[in-house]
Formats: structure tokens, C-alpha cells, sequence
């Protein structure tokens, strides 16, 4: 190409380009934002019972670095196996919080016995001991029947109460699988989701 | 962990629920759990000196025999004109009685051979010996001894004994039959090497001991227990109860030696005493069991009964950690006269030869 034509393009094709540029206005306002990452108010901790022994070995309660995640293992038998205080979920604040528990993956009842059950169970603070119900003993199902809430972990259960501040809950769960098999029970897990308010 | 049927009971396929039905009847009535040692174990050994006296048991032939052999040695220094040896070895089994009771029937089929080897001056006198003791006082309520010889097979021992003081019923004591040897030996010259060497067996093929009551009565294991993990065992009596008058009944949870924290006494069809502590299971040889719901049931009449537990099984402590409630009804159904009754309980699970475990006398 001719370099006397060549020039005049890059010429205009700049010059387009300046125009382009022109047309928006950028202004910017400086916000400070001041991030301070705190530690949770609202914790898991192991309970009286958690890391000690059932049927099947060691019970593992673990609740994270930061004690915001909880994971049980448990190994319950047939009939009714029952866990007390096998973890605690304290408010470290002073003010009362909301805490919301829902089953995000429930247990597979159908995997298991029929009439098996699974319950997590929430008691207040100040409770030492737990009431038993045995009224059911034609299938030998237990009950506790003096706990805050009891979250069904074989639905899609949900519960909501109100912790005060500097004050805990103690877990309970309450397992019940009717020995009517000979076949092998698979183990589950199950995922429950906790949700604060303040 | 899980419950194994002794005699009547039903059980889950896992073992962790139980329906027993005791049947009652009038007559004699058989204290020892495994006469026959066909059944359950539950023979202990004490040996005066383990090392050189023993106790074993076999089924390998489908029938059961206990043995207690040993061989003892002496060749000691005396300067004593006149001196007495002494060895002994038992088979050691917890019993109780339903009734109340001050006279009791023996029963022992055995065989016995000892080879002597000794000095002039020294004599074996060996003596078959059953002994009834209260592991709670250690008081000796019967210390029966039958001087016996070399035997060519089984012969037969039977004799009724009373005892010296009254068998509380529902309570556990312990029946040791074996052998108890003295040595005697004269020493015609001053300092004196005494010698012997001293071999024996005791087969006991069969330990009855027996109970007579014009009541209808029954005493044993409803149901034993299991476990591979040490547990904290209670009852925990549910339901409205059936109990006739003139019912009297003795419900225990026993470990291995049959002693325990968890009872409840019933008399005349009401609740007497409930004492519902904790008594602690542990794993155990193959054979035994950890332990035991055992009854002790007297009744006058032909009225039944029923029961009904939560058997409560902690790990890890007293109501700690896990807990475990394992369901168990029993019907107690009196019925008939029967004139002796042997009881047989379940076949162990292992056939093999083994050697028992060792307790160890008190005082």
C-alpha cells in the first residue's frame, strides 16, 4: 500500500477512537469501609458425653477450629440407644439470639426398620436429668419427653427457640431401630443447618 | 451387646428384646445352672496352688466332664515328729435357692485316680468335698466331706445334708465340689527329708443339688447377657405389673460370678424391696457369660404372673455416655408337680477344651 494513504487511516481510526473515550464520565467517591472479622457468638462446643464410647467404639463430637461447624459420629444398636449431652450450643453474647435448626439432608427411614426414629433433642441449661417415657414398651421405643424442642431427623424438620445470652443448650439424640431383621442397617448421615438471629 | 436365652425366653434376631415364660412346678427343684457342664459355664476354678493344681473342662465328645488334676511335691526337712500336708482344688459354681430352705440333696457322678509316690513314712488321704459358702459373710453353710479311694469309672456320691444356717432365698452363694488331699507323715528320726510326689484326678461328670418345696418354684437365668464392651447395667421396671398373692420372687441382674447391685424383692405379690444400683458387665472367655437376669420365684398357687423391664446398659459409666434400654417380659406360670427336674441350659459356643478362670479365696 501506499505509505501516503496509510497515514491519514491510523489518523482517523485514532481520532474515532478519542471521540469513543469522551463520550462517558467516570466519577469516583472514596468509601471507607472498615472490616473487622469477629469471632462468633454463637458456638458449638463437645458435651459432657461427646468422645466417650456406644456400641460401636468412639463417639466423635467435633466442632471445627472456630466451633461453628459440629460432626457427630455415632454408633447406636438395636432398640432404643440414647445419647445425653453429647454436645452444647452456647450464646457467648449477652443478648438473647434466635437459633433455627433445620434438617437440610434427613435420615432415610426407609433404608432402616420399619417404625425406626431419630430424634435430636435441645434442653435447656439448667436441666440435669431427663424424663422418660415407657409407655411404648410393646415396640420398645423410649421417649424423653421433658426436652425444649425435639427435631425429627427422619423429615425435613425444622425448629426455632430462643437462646438468652450467656446461656447454652444441651444435645441430645435418641435413636430407635426395632430389631425385627436379620439384614445389616446401612449407616446414614444426616445434615442439619443452623441459622442465628440476633 | 445382646441377651442369650437360658431356658423359655424368645428372643429378637440381634438379641436385644425378650419374652421369657418361666413355667413353675411343685417338687424338686436343681440349683446348679450347668450340672452337667454340657451347658453355659459357669465353673470357676480355686486351686491351692495354680501352678500345680488345675481345673478343665471339655465337651468335645457332646458330653461334658470338669476335671481338677494336679501334681504336688515335697521333699522337705522336718525336725516335726508328726506333720500334715494339705492340697485342694475346686470347681467353684454360683447357685441360689427359690425358697428359704435348711437341708439341701447332693448329687455327684465322678471318678478319681491319685498315684502316691512317697517315703515309708508318709500317707495320702484324699476326701471328695461340696461346699456351700456365703460369698457376702463368708460363713460356711455346709462343708461336706467323703473320704474316697481310687475308683475304676464313674460312681455316684448322694446324701442329704443340712445346713448350718438357713439359705435366704433369691441370694447368691457358691457351691465348690473337688477334692481336699492330707498328707501325714511320721518322722521316726530326728531331721528328717520327707518325700512324696503326688498325682491326681477328679472327673466330676455330673453336680446335682437339690431343693424340695411343696410350692411351685423355679430358680435360674431367665436370660443371660452378653457384652464385648464393659456396660453398666439396671432394670428399670415398666408397665403395670400382674402379680398374684402368695407370688414370691427374687429378680436379679448378676455378673459372671453371680453377685449384684440391681435387685427387686417381691413377697406375697407385693414389691418389697427394690434396689436398682448399677452392676457392671465385662467381656468374658468364650462360654461364659457377662452376666444375667436371674429369678428365684416361689408361688402357692396356680395363678400366673407377668413382669415387665427396660434392661438399662450404659457405656462408659453409670448413666453415662451411650445407654442402651433392651425390653424383657416375663410370664411366670406355675403348673404340675414334677418329682425332679435337671435343668439343661443352651449348648456354648465353643466345643474346644479350655481351662476355666481363676478366682481367688477370700481370708
Amino acid at each position: 500500500m501506499d505509505k501516503k494513504l496509510l497515514a491519514p487511516i491510523l489518523l482517523l481510526a485514532t481520532a474515532l477512537t478519542l471521540g469513543i473515550a469522551l463520550a462517558h464520565v467516570t466519577t469516583f467517591f472514596p468509601i471507607s469501609l472498615s472490616i473487622n472479622p469477629q469471632n462468633a457468638t454463637v458456638i458449638f462446643e463437645p458435651g459432657s458425653n461427646a468422645n466417650a464410647v456406644d456400641a460401636g467404639g468412639p463417639i466423635s463430637v467435633e466442632t471445627g477450629t472456630s466451633n461453628t461447624t459440629l460432626s457427630i459420629t455415632i454408633h447406636p444398636t438395636f432398640e432404643t440407644t440414647y445419647y445425653q449431652n453429647i454436645s452444647i450450643i452456647r450464646n457467648k453474647s449477652s443478648n438473647a439470639v434466635t437459633i433455627n435448626l433445620t434438617v437440610v439432608q434427613p435420615l432415610d427411614a426407609t433404608q432402616w426398620p420399619t417404625g425406626s426414629k431419630a430424634y435430636l433433642l435441645l434442653f435447656d441449661s439448667s436441666t440435669t436429668s431427663r424424663v422418660y417415657d415407657f409407655t411404648d414398651f410393646a415396640t420398645g421405643f423410649v421417649n424423653v419427653t421433658n426436652a425444649v424442642r425435639a427435631l425429627d431427623l427422619t423429615q425435613e424438620d425444622s425448629v426455632t427457640v430462643t437462646l438468652d445470652g450467656n446461656d447454652f443448650y444441651q444435645v441430645d439424640l435418641l435413636i430407635y431401630i426395632p430389631d425385627t431383621t436379620n439384614l445389616t442397617v446401612p449407616s446414614q448421615n444426616v445434615v442439619v443447618a443452623l441459622q442465628t438471629t440476633s | 451387646m445382646f441377651l442369650e436365652g437360658a431356658a423359655n425366653a424368645s428372643l429378637s434376631p440381634h438379641g436385644t428384646k425378650a419374652n421369657i415364660t418361666i413355667v413353675a412346678s411343685r417338687g424338686n427343684w436343681q440349683l446348679v445352672s450347668n450340672p452337667d457342664f454340657t451347658a453355659w459355664d459357669t465353673w470357676f476354678c480355686l486351686s491351692q496352688l495354680p501352678q500345680n493344681i488345675t481345673c478343665y473342662w471339655t465337651n468335645v465328645t457332646g458330653t461334658g466332664e470338669g476335671l481338677i488334676y494336679g501334681n504336688v511335691y515335697n521333699d522337705s526337712l522336718s525336725s516335726s515328729i508328726i506333720g500334715t500336708w494339705y492340697h485342694y482344688g475346686y470347681l467353684v459354681t454360683p447357685i441360689s435357692s427359690p425358697i428359704n430352705t435348711s437341708s439341701v440333696n447332693i448329687s455327684i457322678r465322678y471318678s478319681f485316680t491319685y498315684f502316691f509316690d512317697h517315703d515309708g513314712t508318709a500317707s495320702a488321704l484324699p476326701f471328695l468335698e461340696a461346699i456351700i459358702i456365703d460369698p457376702s459373710t463368708n460363713d460356711t453353710l455346709l462343708q461336706y466331706s467323703a473320704s474316697i479311694s481310687n475308683t475304676s469309672g464313674f460312681t455316684w456320691l448322694n446324701t442329704s445334708q443340712t445346713l448350718s444356717q438357713e439359705m435366704a432365698s433369691g441370694k447368691t452363694y457358691y457351691l465348690l465340689v473337688g477334692i481336699y488331699i492330707y498328707v501325714v507323715w511320721l518322722n521316726l528320726f530326728w531331721s528328717r527329708t520327707t518325700y512324696y510326689n503326688l498325682t491326681f484326678y477328679l472327673f466330676l461328670d455330673k453336680v446335682f443339688l437339690n431343693v424340695s418345696s411343696e410350692y411351685y418354684i423355679w430358680s435360674g437365668n431367665a436370660v443371660n447377657i452378653n457384652t464385648s464392651r464393659t456396660v453398666y447395667a439396671t432394670l428399670i421396671p415398666v408397665g403395670d405389673w400382674n402379680l398374684s398373692s402368695g407370688t414370691n420372687i427374687t429378680i436379679r441382674l448378676t455378673n459372671a460370678a453371680g453377685l449384684t447391685n440391681t435387685s427387686i424383692v417381691i413377697v406375697n405379690g407385693s414389691v418389697v424391696s427394690e434396689n436398682l444400683n448399677w452392676t457392671r458387665l465385662d467381656p468374658i472367655a468364650t462360654g461364659y457369660s457377662s452376666g444375667a437376669l436371674r429369678i428365684d420365684v416361689s408361688k402357692t398357687n396356680q395363678t400366673n404372673s407377668t413382669l415387665s423391664f427396660m434392661v438399662k446398659l450404659c457405656y462408659g459409666g453409670p448413666g453415662a455416655s451411650a445407654c442402651i434400654y433392651y425390653p424383657v417380659s416375663i410370664l411366670i406360670d406355675p403348673r404340675g408337680d414334677v418329682i425332679a427336674n435337671i435343668q439343661l441350659g443352651e449348648k456354648p459356643q465353643s466345643l474346644a477344651p479350655h481351662p476355666l478362670v481363676q478366682l481367688h479365696k477370700k481370708g
